[in-house]
């Protein structure tokens, strides 16, 4: 098993979670798909990001208010 | 009419009332009949809303009120652009025989423009699969070689107009899906800044990333089309309510006093590109120096930081989007974009936050290092037009391509033609500039093209 490779009772469980209604053969498949993906996953993880860059802070002043 | 012209130079006759825009439609649909077959770039036809439409256009146009330079042009629409009584199908089973009462808003403006709409376009499921050979609607096929993909996936809209079967097309944007096609097939596509274009009434792939835009055979054409498309739309909430300027008006300038960035590490090491498109990319910059800019090497993000980011965004987005027909409709989609979404409902709530997360950081990142220049040129796909059999389910998951740091940050970008390889495949270049910025980023391409040439070779 490569580090990319996803056990099948694992996907599987993906795949209910996702309420897809897969056969083995499309699960088969999907495995090859999300080998493609953990590479790009791994990328998007970092611990150092200021919290300025946080995409949850959607309110924002209105303008001419000052920031306490 | 041996060669189909341009929009610019067909508004040029028919205004001096030199050619009627029904002759210039008789043309198009021509070359349709003539062409199609083997091309396979249109999904459905309208001849008879068309000729309507083209009828109008030539008593506006005896009559002294014609609406402007796209009055009398014959374009096409993508078919994930919803049209009224006219089927809209996003080649895809599952709404095959669907026909919206509504025009998409960029369907509105185009047809308020006085152009004539020969019909709709192929295009991937969805703006996702493809090339796909399990579904009603056969793959476009690249005019210069029938063998070759076209990309995608605006894949009808390249197509057609690189065969001069109309002389302009919308397409949409969501990962390089007019860029790219653009390239592979030698024509101009534009992905406008993120927000100037409604995408009302376009079927979304993914909302944070999808954009509406246009080709042609030209910079010049995609400015006079950008002109009767741009503008604010309540409908659309990314929409945003910014001055629509003329965006013709740096056209025929040179570039003098201009400085324009490259990015080195994104086309040496990052995605490895083909001979030909690092010699056309090496003579395209020799050329913007010879007109004027100033050439500036930028420091930007990694473009597979780009490539991890908008892939986890669009799988996710897309598959929000699609989860209700992907639950209960499965197998009625075509392979290659059933499994590639489904892949974006395995994902988990953490990785779609830190995709986020990442497009934040990227986005501040990419604006400080332009914040030196006017614009960005870059190739516009890393190798010439693959053959169509050769094109793999998972490909674009480990391609980074160079079209999508422009989805993620919203800036504007143009693919143009940038010359053609040994095997007479065209090769593309990009441009891209800041917020807003399309007005530079058309003069940019605008006269590059002019001093470059390549738009007196058709396929």
């Amino acid at each position: 098993m490569n580090e990319y490779e996803i056990s099948q009772p694992i996907l599987g469980a993906l795949v209910a979670r996702a309420g897809l209604p897969l056969t083995p053969e499309h699960i088969e498949q999907l495995s090859l798909g999300w080998q493609h993906t953990q590479p790009l996953l791994r990328r998007l993880r970092r611990n150092d990001r200021d919290t300025s860059l946080e995409p949850a802070g959607v309110c924002t002043q209105p303008e001419g208010v000052e920031t306490p | 009419m041996r060669e189909t012209p341009t929009i610019a130079e067909a508004a040029k006759l028919i205004a001096a009332r030199k050619l009627s825009p029904v002759e210039l439609l008789g043309h198009c649909v021509a070359r349709v009949e003539a062409l199609d077959g083997r091309l396979h770039s249109f999904v459905e036809m309208t001849v008879d809303r068309a000729h309507r439409d083209a009828k109008a256009a030539e008593n506006r146009m005896m009559a002294g009120t014609l609406r402007g330079r796209l009055d009398g042009i014959p374009i096409a629409h993508k078919d994930v652009f919803r049209t009224d009584g006219v089927r809209t199908t996003a080649c895809s089973r599952i709404l095959a025989d669907w026909i919206p009462d509504q025009d998409a808003d960029a369907v509105i403006r185009l047809a308020a423009a006085g152009t004539s709409m020969l019909g709709k376009l192929t295009t991937h499921e969805f703006g996702l699969g493809g090339p796909s050979f399990d579904l009603p609607w056969p793959p476009a096929r690249n005019p210069w070689n029938t063998d070759r993909f076209t990309s995608g996936s605006s894949s009808g809209s390249a197509a057609a107009v690189a065969a001069g079967l109309v002389l302009g097309a919308t397409g949409s944007d969501t990962g390089g899906s007019i860029r790219e096609p653009a390239a592979l097939c030698g024509v101009a596509g534009l992905k406008p800044t993120y927000g100037r274009c409604s995408r009302n009434g376009m079927l979304p792939l993914a909302h944070s990333l999808d954009h509406a835009g246009v080709l042609a055979w030209t910079a010049e054409d995609c400015a006079i089309l950008l002109q009767a498309i741009a503008g604010h739309d309540p409908r659309d909430t990314a929409s945003v309510a910014h001055d629509v300027p003329d965006f013709s008006s740096g056209l025929g300038r040179d570039l003098k006093g201009l400085r324009i960035g490259i990015v080195p590490t994104w086309h040496e090491s990052e995605c490895a590109v083909s001979q030909a498109v690092e010699c056309s990319f090496e003579v395209a910059i020799s050329l913007l120096r010879d007109l004027g800019a100033e050439i500036v090497e930028l420091q930007m993000p990694s473009l597979l930081d780009f490539q991890a980011a908008c892939t986890v965004i669009m799988l996710c987005e897309a598959f929000a989007i699609h989860e209700e027909n992907m639950q209960s409709r499965f197998t009625e989609h075509g392979e290659s974009f059933r499994e590639r979404i489904a892949l974006g409902g395995l994902m988990s709530s953490a990785d779609y936050i830190q995709a986020q997360r990442l497009r934040r950081e990227l986005c501040a990142a990419s604006a400080q290092a332009i914040s030196g220049v006017d614009a960005l040129v870059t190739p516009a796909a890393p190798k010439e037009a693959p053959r169509i059999d050769s094109v793999t389910k998972w490909g674009f998951l480990s391609s980074a391509g160079l079209a999508k740091p422009f989805n993620i940050t919203g800036w504007p970008a143009i693919s143009i033609c940038a010359g053609f390889g040994e095997s007479g495949l065209p090769v593309g270049l990009q441009v891209a500039a800041k917020p807003f910025g399309e007005i530079l980023l058309f003069q940019v391409a605008d006269a590059f093209e002019r001093a470059a040439d390549h738009r007196s070779k058709r396929p």
